[in-house]
């Protein structure tokens, strides 16, 4: 089979475009956003804030999972789905009033691996508070898709005027995270590149708006911004961040919590575990006063137990925009945000 | 032979003494490093970053990527594209530019290019699909090659049909000694590339002090070893003293791992190879011994290799030689970054470039 | 190049092992290591066992792995009273 060889390279999409790095940054950028003019587009947040008439402010999200494999140590593509899309009507502040469910099937997918992903839905929705209000269901054939797809959009609330944002972060504030990073996507990249391995690596995926609406019931305006490290990891939310915010950001390297076994599983592929996603961490940005009081509440609550405050938030403007991690021994780095697809290496 | 516990606080502390005590007639005492695992750990860690001023640490062709000539990145591609072959590769690979795409980009285009841990994923899965040709690239130094040796020996027991191997190993001491013999690069000393040497032995390695009265420090890959490395460089330049240490005790010996040389030198053979920025340099490449000659990808699939075609305005060679920063180079950050590089050092997250358009740019 | 990482032998099977890497456990090849031995450290590269560590001086080798890894695995939470934002706030690292 010859494959016919592109003469311009660039003009193909490749699987990095779907990484949620700098190539996905660029898609959207050149092709995708100029065609679709709207506000709350412009503002790339996690959840977009609709102003309908009425008290309440609504948050809309869509995410679609293609993980391959779609099991893999600590959850499965039905848990992430429902986690994912609550995780991200949580962070901007919003509480899920429904969730929609599409699936695509491949044709030879086996009904008891379905069986299992609904079964993973029923329960992540339960932990959730939330229903699967409405869905769609579609077979394609056997060589047009990769087994089982899955796109939720999940419709959230919001109450009152908090409003959570970039453009609210001063320098003076600290950011915490609520427990060890990384796991995610080391753990379902090493089910797919090196299946015989047995992992202690799990991932972490869970549905963090109970202890989200926790905090902001508690700590209210204290909370700025917040931000789930999906694709791109830590380092990528935080070279967001920094640049959103036009500030500069130091992170202390030995304060981020990371599991062993994950460091060691990182090292063998040579991966950062700063770059590796996760499903079940959020970044927090708090005032100074409440620093102290949102680790208490974080560590009170089973999602948060091993929460660190991890940096704070710069008044250096000659580094404005850059997030900057002094590093285990003293050193410093920049944070970059990854290309968009972590591989791994032997060199 | 140094076999003292090693102190991070203490190494960078003996780092400064010397450094401070270097001659005004030295400002800057450059030391290269010719790994790209010590390029990517040194950053990783902001070494850099506590370095005295009039230290400069190099980064030299020790990153395989990097110094793999165009034609045979193109050969690979080729082989992916145009040949009915599932080529197996280390991730290492998949984005480093040809003249016309990378392995990533075919794979987009319906290439068969899988990504392998190890070399013996590759033997299996020619085991398990008799059906299917299995290409193998080989990249690596001495650190790599006994893997590739061991997996083609393993082919042959198993009388596998199905599976080959393209061949771009390449060997350190040769390129070292063609670097320094160039006189192009003025450095005061080398950190060698521990890995390399637990094949090799630091044995190895003693030619270059010999030959070229350059302190050398076999060096391992924590902060604390790269920053002991860098205090005994430093102390060897203010001493005036060429000598080889060892500071990888734990897993460089003398001699060397026997089983796995005698390893590469039944399966393979020295042969003249292109390296990047460096030319043609005879005896630094691997090649299959014709007792294993039919597991050599070359010729299974008579390959030609294509001619080069670099950018003209990349100038890779010269950084890799430490010759130019990547700030000189016309391109940098000008249409070739991370995102979109045009040379492998760009294309590496270990490259110079890479690591610098990361770490150093705003500084 | 080349990324290498400690890991201790738990099982041997002829010329494969089963290692460990603080709970990971992967099936490698000691054909480069024919002496190494259930309980050994092996520095591990591309699959394959490519050195035996000198026992003693593994321990220095791990002793540094050890400080990173009960630095992170069980230093204490950080506490709540406030220090925490100290840290973040105080410290701005080692200077040339």
């Amino acid at each position: 089979m010859k494959t016919q060889l592109s003469s311009k390279p660039g003009d193909q999409i490749v699987l990095a475009h779907g990484g949620g790095g700098q190539l996905t940054d660029e898609l959207l950028r050149d092709i995708i956003l100029p065609r679709l003019d709207e506000p709350p587009l412009e503002t790339m947040l996690d959840s977009a804030i609709l102003s309908p008439t009425g008290n309440d402010r609504l948050a809309l999200t869509i995410d679609s999972y293609v993980v391959s494999p779609w099991k893999f140590p600590g959850g499965d593509i039905g848990r992430l789905a429902v986690c994912g899309s609550i995780n991200d009507l949580a962070v901007v502040g919003a509480r899920p009033v429904g969730l929609a469910l599409s699936l695509v099937l491949t044709e030879g997918f086996e009904k008891s691996d379905l069986e299992h992903v609904m079964d993973s839905i029923e329960h992540a929705a339960d932990e959730a508070g939330v229903n699967v209000v409405t869905g769609d269901t579609k077979v394609v054939g056997h060589d047009q898709g990769d087994g089982i797809l899955i796109t939720t959009s999940a419709l959230g609330r919001i109450s009152g005027s908090h409003t959570l944002n970039p453009d609210l972060v001063q320098p003076g504030d600290v950011l915490l995270i609520n427990g060890p990073v990384g796991d995610h996507g080391l753990a379902v990249m090493m089910a797919r590149e090196m299946p015989r391995m047995q992992t202690a690596v799990r991932s972490d995926v869970a549905p963090l708006n109970g202890l989200i609406e926790h905090l902001l019931d508690e700590l209210g305006h204290a909370i700025v911004f917040m931000r789930d490290p999906t694709r791109s990891g830590l380092a990528g939310t935080l070279a967001d961040l920094a640049r959103s915010a036009a500030l500069h950001i130091v992170i202390h390297e030995s304060d981020i919590p990371v599991r062993p076994e994950t460091r060691h599983a990182a090292d063998l592929l040579g991966l950062d575990v700063l770059e590796s996603a996760n499903e079940g961490k959020f970044l927090m940005v708090v005032r100074p006063h409440a620093a102290g009081k949102a680790l208490h509440l974080l560590h009170q609550h089973q999602l948060g137990q091993d929460a660190a405050i991890i940096g704070k938030v710069d008044d250096d403007e000659s580094l404005a925009g850059v997030c900057e991690l002094l590093t285990d021994i003293g050193g410093r780095r920049v944070l970059t945000k990854p290309y968009g697809e972590q591989l791994p290496r032997i060199c | 032979m140094n076999h003292r516990r090693i102190d991070l606080a203490q190494a960078l502390e003996q780092l400064r003494q010397a450094a401070a005590a270097l001659p005004a007639q030295l400002p800057t005492a450059v030391f290269m490093e010719v790994c790209g695992t010590h390029t990517m750990a040194a950053f990783r860690c902001g070494l850099h970053s506590l370095m005295p001023h009039n230290v400069s640490l190099l980064s030299g062709p020790g990153c395989p990527v990097c110094v793999t000539a165009q034609g045979d990145i193109d050969l690979l591609i080729e082989l992916a594209a145009d040949r009915p072959v599932t080529l197996c590769t280390y991730g290492d690979m998949m984005r480093v530019p040809g003249h016309h795409g990378s392995l990533e980009k075919v794979r987009g285009q319906g290439a068969d290019v899988r990504i392998v841990y190890s070399a013996t994923d590759a033997v299996r899965f020619a085991t398990d699909h008799p059906d299917k040709q299995i290409v193998f690239a080989a990249i690596g130094f001495e650190t790599t090659a006994p893997a590739t040796a061991a997996a083609v020996k393993s082919a042959a027991d198993l009388n596998l049909k199905n599976f080959s191997v393209l061949s771009l190993h390449k060997r350190v001491m040769p390129a070292l000694t063609a670097l320094l013999s160039g006189g192009s690069v003025k450095i005061n000393g080398l950190m060698l590339p521990g890995h390399v040497a637990v094949i090799t032995g630091w044995q190895h390695f003693a030619p270059l002090v010999d030959r070229f009265k350059i302190p050398c420090v076999v060096s391992g890959f924590e902060p604390v070893h790269m920053a002991a490395s860098l205090a005994t460089l430093a102390e060897m330049t203010l001493e005036q003293r060429a000598d080889l240490v060892n500071l990888y005790p734990e897993a460089v010996t003398a001699e060397g791992n026997l089983v796995a040389q005698r390893l590469i030198d039944h399966v393979f053979q020295p042969c003249v190879v292109r390296w990047r920025g460096l030319c043609d340099i005879p005896d630094s490449g691997l090649e299959l011994r014709p007792a294993f000659q039919s597991f050599d990808a070359m010729r299974r699939y008579a390959l030609v290799r294509p001619a080069d075609d670099e950018n003209h305005a990349c100038i890779c060679g010269k950084v890799i030689t430490g010759s130019a920063q990547p700030a000189d180079c016309k391109l940098f950050a000008n249409g070739c970054t991370p995102v979109h590089p045009l040379g492998p050092c760009m294309v590496s997250s270990e490259g110079t470039c890479a690591a610098w358009f990361k770490h150093r740019r705003n500084k | 190049m080349c990324l290498a990482v400690p890991a201790r032998v738990i099982s041997r099977e002829g010329d494969t092992a089963t290692v460990d890497l603080h709970g990971n456990r992967l099936n490698i090849s000691v054909v480069l290591t024919p002496d190494a031995q259930v309980g050994d450290h092996v520095l591990l590269h591309a699959g394959f066992a490519i050195q035996r560590l000198d026992p003693r001086a593994a321990e220095q080798t791990f002793a540094l792995l050890e400080e990173i890894d009960n630095a992170s695995s069980s230093k204490p939470r950080q506490s709540e009273s406030f220090p925490g934002a100290s840290a973040a706030l105080g410290s701005e690292g080692g200077a040339p």
